[in-house]
């Protein structure tokens, strides 16, 4: 008799690549490690192949048989706020967060762990393990990270990642994929799961910590949202290839959406006339009070978007949506910033 | 192999929780390099006595949320523990193991 399986037993592993597309291996055999784990409350990888329909009249309404076009394949994933618990160690998503910043997480040992913004574009191997194992197991190789939104404010912190990835490969197809969807691999099987996954931290209570805005803490923040947009894809037009070419990136657009209690307080009066006359302003977002247990997302001269009036409430709101960072000069890259502490 | 956890959760595999400071699991060594290659905030037990918690310590601060009411000291002793375990990540990372490195003979 067939099995099913419950979406409720699947797990995340996540590698960097050294190598876009390549799958992190020894000698062909998978690295794959229980140390690789990474808890999520949602992951899709899809692959998609178009028909290429030849267009010429048949005399018929009917289609005749096309040929399989180009591989595109994409991503996503959502998963808590959770850091490491321990300061100055990684989160388990630290893969995640190097690839939409572009760079490598710095670690402070014992004190934090700082992500910056850079211009490469990181590639990771994202591995979707079932229960039993005999149903679908996949991953997704030369996956580059091109969105990430982080929920400010909520009960639950969370943050979702998404992007392309280069090809799909799963234990279905595995015997007979291509070179380049094998990505390196050359065992006779598909890797099976770690028998011991390691999973770290737990999210703050994404209620808690500070908001500063423009210098002053304000404690009637509700909630945000933190968009980090950055154009990376992989051309989907080369020539004799089947697949996506090596990541190409554009701009890179961080903004923030937010809903505050309005007020006839000075400070925010003082905050409005700034989104009005386009004064930038440095934002601080943290989340959580715990040592090892708190996120501090740092966004530096942000252009005020104008502030909205929302009356569907008891009590009036204010909003700003889409507020942009910008860098302090040209290659600072000192936009935005996130630091697990 | 004893070891002390300095985190505020971790899950190992199935069966391991540890979620309170200076909370102590038995790990061979196969598991221990991956737990701690997997981010879990181990060190050795003989080096978490060296550095001086007290079991006061450890029974007052088990939660990671009270560690901002803890007195100096002990986030001294954290930081140092803290500092021990990133060695043994970095000695791992570099393909060593976790047995002590023997003394070099003159």
């Amino acid at each position: 008799m067939a099995n099913f399986t419950n979406t409720r037993i699947q797990r995340l592993y996540v590698q960097p690549e050294a190598t876009w597309g390549i799958i992190p291996n020894v000698a062909g055999v998978a690295s794959l490690a229980g140390s690789n784990c990474c808890r999520m409350s949602s992951l899709a990888i899809n692959q998609t192949q178009q028909e290429i329909v030849r267009s010429d009249k048949t005399g018929s309404l009917g289609f005749t048989m096309g040929v399989l076009g180009r591989r595109q394949a994409t991503w996503s994933t959502k998963m808590s706020l959770a850091p490491n618990g321990a300061a100055g160690v990684k989160p388990d998503m630290d893969p995640f967060l190097a690839a939409i910043m572009g760079k490598l997480g710095v670690v402070n040992v014992g004190v934090s762990v700082v992500y910056g913004l850079d211009d490469n574009s990181p590639s990771n191997t994202i591995w979707d393990f079932n229960t039993p194992a005999t149903v679908t197991e996949r991953c997704a190789m030369g996956a580059i990270c091109s969105k990430a939104v982080f929920d400010i404010g909520v009960d639950e912190p969370v943050v979702e990642f998404s992007g392309q990835a280069l090809a799909i490969l799963d234990t279905d197809i595995y015997a007979t994929a291509d070179s380049i969807s094998k990505g390196g691999l050359t065992a006779a099987a598909f890797p099976t799961e770690p028998v011991t996954p390691v999973t770290n931290g737990v999210a703050p209570p994404g209620f808690t910590g500070q908001i500063t805005l423009d210098g002053n803490t304000y404690a009637t923040y509700r909630t945000g949202k933190i968009n980090v947009d950055v154009a990376r894809d992989l051309p989907m037009d080369g020539f004799n290839s089947y697949y996506g070419l090596a990541p190409e990136a554009g701009d890179r657009n961080v903004t923030t959406d937010w809903s505050m209690y309005d007020d006839d307080s000075t400070i925010l009066s003082t905050l409005k006339q700034k989104a009005y006359t386009g004064t930038p302003v440095t934002l601080t977002f943290q989340i959580g009070t715990v040592a090892g247990s708190t996120w501090v997302f740092l966004l530096k001269n942000v252009l005020l978007a104008k502030p909205q009036y929302d009356m569907s409430g008891k009590r009036r709101f204010v909003t700003f949506t889409g507020s942009r960072t910008h860098d302090t000069t040209i290659g600072a890259k000192d936009a935005f910033q996130i630091t697990v502490q | 192999m004893t070891f002390r956890f300095l985190g505020s959760e971790s899950l190992v595999g199935d069966s391991i929780r540890l979620n309170r400071f200076g909370q102590s699991v038995e790990l061979t060594e196969p598991q221990a390099a991956n737990a701690i290659l997997g981010g879990c905030a181990l060190v050795d037990d003989e080096t978490f006595c060296q550095i001086g918690f007290a079991r006061e310590d450890v029974e007052r601060y088990a939660s990671s949320g009270s560690h901002g009411r803890a007195p100096a000291e002990f986030i001294v002793k954290k930081r140092s523990a803290l500092l021990a375990a990133q060695a043994l990540r970095e000695r791992l990372e570099r393909g060593e193991t976790l047995a002590a490195e023997e003394p070099k003979e003159e």
